[in-house]
């Protein structure tokens, strides 16, 4: 098994969510199976974590089957725990109206909204 | 012809909001003007917030007429406006930097990578923790709403450029973060993923509502990211959340209702998302707030 230092390969913040495509080319040039060690990462987005999922975790994936993880921090596991979790929450397809919307032209109509945040 | 705007500019510290009580009649004073030259004089600049800051580069790099600036205060020249420091320089220009706030940082898309970008918010996070009195929770959430904007910037904006401001009030204990970018706005980016929406107002509706441009009919997970960003900086640290997108803007204050404008004649470029947070919350915890 070959190990890929994820930190080392992509960075110790992942706040972007295509950051995911550079361990992808890690793991598709290997062809024995592959650890994903993010013992030296410190940060992630909900959106590097979401791709991360689809990816690496939830099997939609073929690679999937082929990389496991280890070390990630308490943040990382809250995360992928968070979005593990709301993968399949139906959420709203439809915006709801706004309580409160003001319809202006000038400058002048919008001095009533910021006396309403004074 | 050239015109100039010569404005004192002191704006209030009670809201983000009182950056557009300055810029919009500005703004409207230059539209309204025949003028095809326009110098900002920044001579008389007290104290100008990240929002207003963010608001002039975005009108001079998009605008169809030509906006330049003169006269810069000390402050001004200290954050580097309006030239900016890129990101790939950042780490430079920040090793002995002592202030409570951040040179104004850019990045270009096609001039820098998306692991730059994510080094720049840790760098700007990482300067927030050396030189303030900010608590580790706070800039754990901080550097959480920081990351998913600028991952905005990547996935949805197809903007060609991105500017980061931040502002530490030592008295106050709020810190301002702006993240503006000149690309499609939320109405294009719903447009390109295909999904309908009639104009600026309800593409603004669609985010207040969580609903992503990248949700699929299997998959409904995303949307969190600006949805997240606005309960943590207005109900978990006491603050305001801001939108503006093309002709549509939308403000939270703490748990108070949102409000939606639509103004049929001042429009901004691109979009802009700008957070204020009370720094010194005790209780606040990220946690709480990633499946929100």
């Amino acid at each position: 098994m070959r190990t890929i230092n994820v930190a080392e390969t992509i960075g110790k913040d992942l706040a972007i969510r295509e950051m995911n495509s550079y361990l992808i080319l890690e793991v598709r040039r290997t062809a024995e199976p592959v650890l994903l060690d993010f013992s030296d990462v410190e940060t992630a987005s909900r959106s590097f974590m979401d791709e991360f999922y689809h990816i690496f975790v939830s099997g939609e994936d073929p690679m999937a089957s082929k990389a496991s993880t280890k070390g990630m921090n308490d943040l990382l596991l809250h995360l992928l725990g968070a979005v593990t979790r709301t993968q399949r929450i139906s959420r709203m397809k439809q915006p709801a109206p706004p309580d409160c919307l003001y319809i202006t032209r000038t400058a002048a109509e919008m001095n009533p909204v910021y006396d309403l945040f004074k | 012809m050239l015109m100039r705007i010569d404005d004192q500019i002191d704006i209030a510290s009670n809201s983000l909001m009182e950056s557009l009580r300055i810029f919009f009649p500005q703004l409207e004073r230059i539209l309204d003007s025949n003028d095809d030259t326009v110098t900002f004089s920044l001579n008389h600049v007290i104290f100008a917030r990240p929002l207003y800051l963010a608001l002039l580069l975005l009108l001079r790099d998009n605008f169809p007429k030509k906006i330049r600036f003169s006269g810069y205060s000390s402050y001004l020249n200290t954050i580097c406006f309006p030239e900016t420091i890129s990101i790939d320089l950042l780490e430079n220009k920040i090793a002995n930097w002592r202030k409570t706030y951040l040179p104004v940082i850019s990045a270009r898309r096609n001039a820098c990578n998306q692991k730059q970008t994510s080094d720049a918010v840790s760098a700007a996070i990482n300067l927030l923790r050396k030189n303030t009195s900010i608590k580790n929770n706070v800039l754990h959430g901080l550097q959480y709403m920081l990351q998913e904007t600028v991952d905005n910037f990547w996935e949805h904006s197809d903007a060609e450029k991105l500017y980061i401001l931040c502002q530490h009030y030592h008295i106050s204990g709020f810190t301002d973060i702006v993240v503006a970018d000149n690309g499609i706005t939320l109405a294009g980016s719903y447009a390109k993923a295909g999904m309908s929406v009639a104009d600026d107002l309800e593409a603004i509706e669609c985010m207040a509502s969580a609903i992503s441009s990248k949700n699929r009919p299997e998959n409904e997970s995303r949307g969190y990211g600006l949805s997240t960003s606005r309960q943590m900086s207005t109900v978990g640290l006491g603050g305001e959340f801001l939108c503006l997108s093309g002709n549509a803007y939308f403000f939270k204050k703490g748990d108070r209702k949102p409000v939606f404008v639509y103004n049929k004649n001042l429009r901004t470029a691109g979009t802009v998302i700008a957070l204020r947070c009370d720094s010194h919350s005790e209780s606040f915890n990220l946690y709480n707030f990633l499946e929100s």
